[in-house]
């Protein structure tokens, strides 16, 4: 059951219904509804990971309280490492083995030696690099006493299950999910308009900006050996604008469901696109992700204190652990490493932390600046897009190679530059830029006005043809 | 609670207004643009039609028939009813609606050729029945092709979603015609101001035949669409199923032996119904000369105002 579907359309009122007028007298039972529907709208894509899901939830559930409960170092050292191996030897086998596996085989055929890999014939299970990560974060603040384990199986489960994030996210912390499950939900106009703000912008990334952009995306680099410079150009930022609107789009649905249901989630994304520099980009973009791996893996290996060797080396550790998160294959890799040199570039230069503050804008030559660093910041993340979208290296390296050949035709232009791209982008833009410094451009001011034109939007411009996936589905 | 849904029944009331605003000024301009199918439709369905002449067909009588010239040379009124690239079962839908709404005519002039034999399983030309969908007639024709008209009647705007140019064109429908050549109808008639180019596409979809087909299914089909018009038509009406001029390319040994035993059973029948009339100009003169055809299959304007001439001398002896 996608976001973008006619049966989430009929669900999420149903259920909206329930929740605040059959289910709403307690915490418990609020959050047994939850459940349940969160496990049916799971279900919905193959039940048969549901046992999965469960098994997950269970394992970190249990290695929890035994940690906690853990008498001597040696007891809890090992409940935390059954939990940390059991899950990553989970997210291995479905989404690593393969790729391991055959490039493995791979380097054993380039020095001689003729192999076959074992493959697995195996479906990714939807959502399981987001659940993992639930239960890690879980797992690994109880180990270093950060927060208490969760006793209630209930409240518990529905933390790693509730049905918003559970495919594609945000990476929830215990931290700030769990105190919210633990209380009885008590209905907000405010947040549920905001909410319902969200869930409209979130379609209209989705429906429109995303899928319209795909179409052209797609039709670029799938024959991008017979397109010019020109057009290969806007292939890329078509799949910038494409990738965007679907993941951000999603985390807003996410984000704008949870709170017509009186929870908060973790705000995904800030208006990445409007970031002055790669470390500013990493602030805005997939801040659930960022921040988990700040907060588990790169603080822990020593961040940016230490030895410049140090610093580097922890750099391209997260970042080739982000690209490789993003799926089995080098084109993700090569994308992390992209980005670990944009941003090692600002380290090594101490600029990493030099636009924190709010984006303003006016007529001088500082905001002239400001406007180019933008632009700067994001043509080169089109440019690492390019390895993202790309089927494999060679293809992104012919694809890159082609672009600087600089031949351009204005057919081209009259080929990948629509009617309806014209319209849409520059009010994604504007919205988004006019109202950067809320989580949500139609909320607030002339309110109404600006959901009813998006809804519009979404009819007339809308892609309902194509039951198109969220490209983030698939980590 | 109250207050949040007041607020979504707001924005639900706001949205369907103007939804609603919007498809009804642009679909009002379709219905009122003279010389457009849009108008052709309206017309049909507020029964202001009532010709003595009906031409049906799928593309080519579409393109093919002009109903000024032939209701000029026999002296009746003359509209072309025909389905552009709808294939029999369309062309039936479309004549009982129309004499739903309309005086049965006294004669049909039914175009035939070898693409009339396989049903529609998809609505052609989609569009035409845009701003219609509120008609029950309609409804009916459309929904049982695709299920989305259903929603597109319950859903404004959803009809023109992605569809922006056709939007913009309802509504300058309003003041003036967004419509240029080779879109424009002539009571019904839609004359193509083309230059010959070869369809090899549509050359090639032809079977290559070494026997003479036996055509059992499209035999079967002719005595159907024969008895159609019969059980719907006054006694005294006339029926004439007309086979255009094929250009020269398509008039191979192949198309001899495909359409050999459906001729040899329109003669058979034009033998025994004196009301029935089968005109065979597949290998007019008209056929050799590109001038009259924009491809191979269709016949331009220069092509079809000759052919409807000729058309009419044929029939105007047969009435007479």
């Amino acid at each position: 059951m996608f976001f973008n579907s006619i049966a989430f359309a009929i669900f999420l009122p149903i259920v909206f219904f329930l929740y605040w007028f059959v289910f709403n007298k307690t915490k418990s039972t609020q959050n047994a509804l939850l459940i349940i529907v969160s496990y049916y709208f799971y279900s919905c894509w193959d039940w048969r990971f549901l046992f999965l899901l469960v098994f997950s939830t269970f394992l970190d559930y249990y290695t929890g309280i035994q940690i906690e409960k853990g008498k001597s170092e040696k007891s809890r050292k090992f409940w935390f490492w059954l939990s940390i191996l059991v899950n990553l030897g989970f997210l291995g086998i479905f989404k690593y083995y393969n790729f391991f596996a055959a490039s493995f085989s791979e380097l054993l055929n380039s020095v001689g030696l003729k192999t076959s890999p074992v493959l697995l014939n195996v479906i990714l299970p939807v959502g399981i690099s987001f659940y993992t990560f639930h239960g890690l974060s879980y797992v690994i603040d109880i180990y270093y006493k950060r927060i208490k384990a969760e006793y209630n199986f209930i409240d518990y489960s529905l933390f790693v299950s509730y049905f918003p994030l559970l495919v594609a996210g945000p990476i929830e912390r215990a931290t700030h999910l769990l105190p919210q499950v633990k209380v009885k939900r008590e209905f907000d106009f405010e947040k549920a308009k905001e909410g319902f703000c969200q869930l409209v912008w979130g379609l209209f990334k989705k429906v429109v900006i995303a899928d319209n952009c795909a179409i052209y995306a797609n039709n670029i680099f799938d024959n991008y050996a017979s397109m010019d410079s020109f057009s290969l150009i806007l292939g890329a930022v078509y799949f910038a604008f494409q990738i965007y609107g679907d993941f951000s789009g999603y985390s807003d649905i996410a984000l704008g469901v949870s709170k017509l249901f009186g929870i908060d989630l973790l705000r995904n994304f800030n208006y990445p696109y409007f970031s002055r520099d790669i470390a500013e980009f990493w602030r805005r973009w997939h801040i659930s992700l960022s921040s988990w791996f700040r907060d588990y893996l790169y603080i822990p290996l020593g961040g940016s204190k230490g030895s410049k060797l140090m610093q580097i080396r922890n750099v391209f550790i997260i970042f080739l652990v982000s690209g490789f998160w993003h799926g089995a294959n080098w084109t993700y890799i090569v994308w992390g490493l992209i980005h670990a040199t944009y941003f090692l570039v600002l380290l090594l230069l101490k600029k990493n932390r030099n636009n924190f503050g709010k984006i303003r804008i006016s007529w001088n030559v500082s905001s002239a600046k400001t406007i180019g660093s933008i632009l700067v910041t994001f043509a080169i993340t089109c440019f690492s897009w390019i390895f993202f979208r790309s089927l494999n290296i060679y293809m992104a390296l012919d694809y890159i190679k082609r672009i600087v050949s600089f031949n351009f035709t204005l057919d081209s232009f009259k080929e990948h530059v629509s009617f309806i791209i014209i319209i849409i982008l520059p009010y994604l833009i504007l919205l988004e830029w006019n109202n950067r410094n809320k989580e949500c451009p139609l909320f607030d001011r002339f309110s109404k006005i600006k959901v009813v034109i998006t809804i519009l939007f979404i009819l007339l411009f809308g892609q309902f043809d194509i039951q198109s996936k969220f490209i983030y589905f698939q980590f | 609670m109250k207050v949040f849904l007041k607020y979504i029944i707001q924005i639900i009331a706001v949205t369907l207004v103007f939804a609603f605003g919007i498809q009804y000024f642009s679909d009002n301009g379709f219905k009122q643009l003279k010389n457009s199918r849009y108008n052709d439709w309206a017309n049909i369905l507020n029964g202001k039609i009532n010709s003595e002449i009906i031409i049906n067909g799928s593309s080519r009588g579409f393109v093919g028939y002009n109903p000024v010239i032939i209701g000029d040379k026999l002296n009746l009124s003359c509209f072309n009813l025909s389905f552009n690239a709808g294939s029999y079962n369309l062309q039936q839908s479309k004549f009982d609606i129309y004499l739903k709404n309309n005086k049965t005519p006294k004669v049909i002039i039914q175009n035939i050729d070898l693409a009339y034999f396989v049903k529609s399983t998809k609505l052609p030309d989609e569009e035409q029945f845009y701003p219609f969908i509120y008609n029950k007639s309609i409804d009916s024709l459309t929904t049982k092709f695709d299920n989305r008209f259903s929603l597109f009647r319950t859903i404004p705007l959803l009809k023109y979603n992605q569809k922006i140019k056709m939007l913009e064109e309802g509504v300058i429908a309003n003041f003036s015609n967004p419509f240029e050549k080779n879109v424009k109808t002539i009571q019904g008639y839609c004359p193509q101001n083309r230059i010959f180019k070869v369809d090899y596409h549509n050359l090639s979809r032809f079977p290559n035949l070494t026997f003479k087909a036996e055509n059992k299914h499209e035999i079967l089909l002719l005595h159907d669409m024969i008895n159609f018009y019969t059980w719907r038509l006054h006694k005294d009406a006339k029926i004439i199923f007309v086979w255009m001029p094929e250009y020269k390319l398509r008039l191979t040994k192949s198309f001899d032996l495909k359409r050999e035993s459906i001729i040899d059973e329109l003669n058979l029948i034009q033998k025994k119904d004196k009301n029935f009339l089968f005109i065979d100009m597949a290998y007019d003169e008209m056929s050799n000369h590109t001038q009259y055809y924009y491809d191979t299959f269709h016949l331009n304007e220069v092509g079809s105002n000759l052919f409807s001439e000729k058309v009419s001398m044929k029939i105007n002896e047969f009435l007479n």
